[in-house]
């Protein structure tokens, strides 16, 4: 018979299994002790409400901090340029809409942003405004977003009382040797519903405002519709991908029916008839119909294919016949070749803080295609070779340089474990740079990060418990941290270890000569 | 074709400003209740966010003679299964029997967060302004032990015996103050 368990086991044991780092060994006795009385599982429950309402506390504390730095911000607001408030409002939507659901690190982002660009605007309301927006809870702006899908805006008007908010339904996020019939057409493009855009060369990336990606292959023709989450497909061929719960419920519709997302990546050709090809998840179709209100939507599984007709019932005996020849990912157009511990991902999360944004393994994000530097750029590194240190260099890339920018990130899953990644990119064009200083980075944000990206605080000499290293050069004290450019610098080969904070690397690719 | 959103239409102003007015009411209680039971932060805001879609869209079905933050509960725990299923693996690893126990006692505990958060508030001021930065980094900025333990000069099983230790001692502080308000 085992001994009873002392008060402070006890406190251990419960505190270990609220981490989620119970011992297995430990499991059957806890288990025991959990039944052995009912003030015991109340025990549990305490200790656990208090861990949760520390989290929440320790929140306000964060937005403590915010306000201190936008006071800072206030100081030096002279020497910020003015922008318009249709901007931020359209900014702010734009960043809100590009994911419904919004975690509390994502408000303060958010906020922050909307703060320095109401400075901008001399708006007396900034502390006000930010407070009110820190206060919000994210599940609250879901709701509304979910009814009226204009969140910002309620979030807004009560303050600065703002004149209609613009309704962006869909962003172009990237394109690849694009063509378009539409003059100005780039990335960074903001659709409204009832745009209508042809593609005649190429590929494009399009993001919905609730997420879903739609990679379109030219020739072909959409058009925007009102829900943040549907396109029609007058002709030409798409690939969709909903890898988000907000996109789920995505709406492809054409001439000759609609196919509805149930959570899936699907290839659709509009032509004379719709033809749905189903990779992984479930599609429902249903016919156009002017006559027959009674034909049915059919559901389409992982390898199924289906013809969709007007007013035809859809027919499921050319199922199971998938033909190859979408282009199912944004990899396989644009993305670098990969190798080793590293992934690319279509989405940018809007936050790059601590945690916000770990994984298992290191992430590639590209960031922007073909900016043209307007100003001499800092860089960490500019030629072949090997590095282990990264100190600022005040190397620079000249002004009027044509780049696409890649953000690698790694955050290491989970707390405190050291996990050493290696990876090779390879890229189709040369690197002209890569930033892997913290000063560089935060500076180069300007230039290649999407506005209002939270990318964690600077250091804050006054505030120590506040470090975040982004950088690679805190490393300098734990060995093991490199980056090679190869010698015809295509490659960029490294080795992250990600123990302390995230590790991040901005690579600058020369961009293609064919970019518009 | 199916309706995969039917949730409140924006045209039903009542409904959707009482449904509002009571899930703010009731929210943080749903809330707590998801991250006791769950844990991941991450995890529990989406499982969090579906509760909110399934209790509007199902808002019509909720009886107003019970208390609100029940049948919010009552939502969360079959989201929660339905979470653990797509996750692949057992909540804990726990016995049934004891996973009741516990749902039962965070539903009892959750009711009254912010009771425990107005009291935790007047416990953290009494924290040493050493223990209050630990506890900011570890649950502010969710840093590593081994981070916080090289900025201190310490160690990561010593950052974690002491953050066991203040929070066993703002669990006791904020059950005294309940209690003693009660």
């Amino acid at each position: 018979m085992s001994e009873p368990l002392s008060d402070i086991q006890i406190d251990q044991m419960i505190a270990d299994f609220i981490d989620g780092s119970l011992r297995e060994t430990d499991r059957p006795v806890f288990e025991r002790w959990l039944k052995a009385s009912t003030e015991n599982p109340l025990r549990v429950a305490r200790l656990s409400a208090t861990d949760y309402a520390i989290r929440k506390l320790c929140q306000d504390t964060k937005a403590d901090y915010l306000l201190e730095v936008l006071r800072e911000i206030e100081d030096s607001a002279a020497n910020i340029k003015p922008v318009s408030l249709d901007e931020l409002r359209s900014n702010a939507a734009r960043k809100i809409k590009a994911d419904a659901r919004l975690s509390t690190r994502e408000i303060f982002s958010i906020a922050g942003y909307l703060a320095v660009q109401m400075l901008h605007t001399k708006a007396a309301t900034i502390v006000s405004v930010a407070a009110a927006i820190l206060i919000g809870t994210s599940t609250l702006i879901y709701i509304a977003g979910e009814n009226n899908e204009r969140p910002m805006q309620s979030a807004v008007t009560k303050h600065t009382k703002p004149q209609p908010l613009p309704e962006i339904v869909a962003t172009l996020t990237a394109e690849h040797d694009a063509q378009w019939a539409q003059a100005k057409i780039a990335a960074g493009s903001d659709f409204y519903s009832g745009d209508r855009l042809t593609l005649t060369q190429g590929f494009a990336q399009i993001v919905t405002a609730r997420g879903a990606v739609a990679i379109l292959e030219a020739p072909a023709t959409v058009e925007f519709l009102d829900s943040g989450n549907a396109l029609y497909l007058h002709s030409g061929k798409l690939v969709g991908l909903c890898q988000t719960e907000s996109s789920k419920g995505f709406v492809v519709r054409t001439d000759s029916g609609v196919a509805t997302d149930l959570g899936t990546e699907f290839g659709i050709i509009q032509d004379k008839q719709m033809t749905v090809a189903v990779f992984k998840g479930e599609v429902a179709v249903t016919p156009a119909s002017t006559t027959d209100l009674a034909l049915r939507s059919a559901i389409l599984h992982a390898g199924d294919k289906a013809d969709v007709q007007r007013d035809q019932a859809v027919d499921l005996s050319a199922a199971n016949k998938l033909k190859p020849g979408f282009v199912r990912s944004w990899e396989s157009v644009i993305a670098p070749k990969l190798e080793g511990d590293i992934r690319y991902q279509v989405h940018l999360p809007s936050s790059f803080a601590i945690k916000a944004a770990e994984n298992d393994v290191i992430q590639l994000f590209l960031e922007q295609a073909d900016v043209t530097l307007t100003q001499d750029l800092t860089v960490t590194q500019t030629q072949p070779g090997r590095y282990e240190k990264f100190d600022p260099e005040q190397l620079r890339l000249p002004a009027g340089s044509h780049v696409d920018s890649y953000l690698v990130h790694y955050d290491v899953a989970g707390l405190d474990e050291e996990k050493p990644r290696r990876a090779t990119i390879r890229f189709a064009r040369p690197i002209l740079g890569v930033i892997a200083d913290d000063p560089a980075l935060f500076a180069s944000d300007a230039v290649f990060a999407l506005p209002g990206t939270d990318f964690g605080p600077r250091f804050n000499p006054q505030r120590p418990e506040f470090l975040i290293g982004r950088g690679l050069e805190a490393r300098r004290a734990y060995p093991g941290d490199t980056v090679e450019i190869s010698e015809d610098r295509l490659t960029l080969t490294m080795e992250l270890h990600g123990a302390l904070a995230i590790d991040q690397i901005r690579v600058l690719v020369q961009s293609s000569p064919t970019a518009p | 074709m199916i309706e995969f959103f039917n949730l409140i239409e924006p045209a039903d102003t009542d409904r959707l400003e009482q449904f509002t007015r009571l899930w703010v009411q009731n929210q943080r209680a749903v809330g707590a209740f998801i991250h006791m039971s769950l844990r991941d932060a991450h995890h529990a805001e989406d499982v969090l966010q579906e509760v909110a879609a399934d209790a509007s869209r199902n808002f019509d079905r909720y009886n107003p003679e019970r208390p609100f933050s029940a049948w919010l509960i009552g939502i969360a725990r079959q989201r929660l299964v339905d979470h653990y299923r797509k996750q692949g693996r057992q909540r804990a690893e726990l016995s049934q029997d004891a996973l009741s126990l516990l749902d039962a006692s965070y539903a009892q505990v959750a009711v009254e967060i912010d009771e425990r958060v107005v009291a935790l508030r007047k416990c953290m001021e009494q924290l040493s302004e050493h223990h209050k930065l630990l506890i900011n980094r570890r649950y502010g900025f969710e840093d590593g032990l081994e981070d916080i333990a090289r900025t201190i000069g310490s160690n990561a099983k010593a950052v974690n015996a002491m953050l066991t230790r203040i929070r066993k001692l703002l669990a006791d502080c904020v059950q005294h103050r309940l209690e003693a308000t009660s």
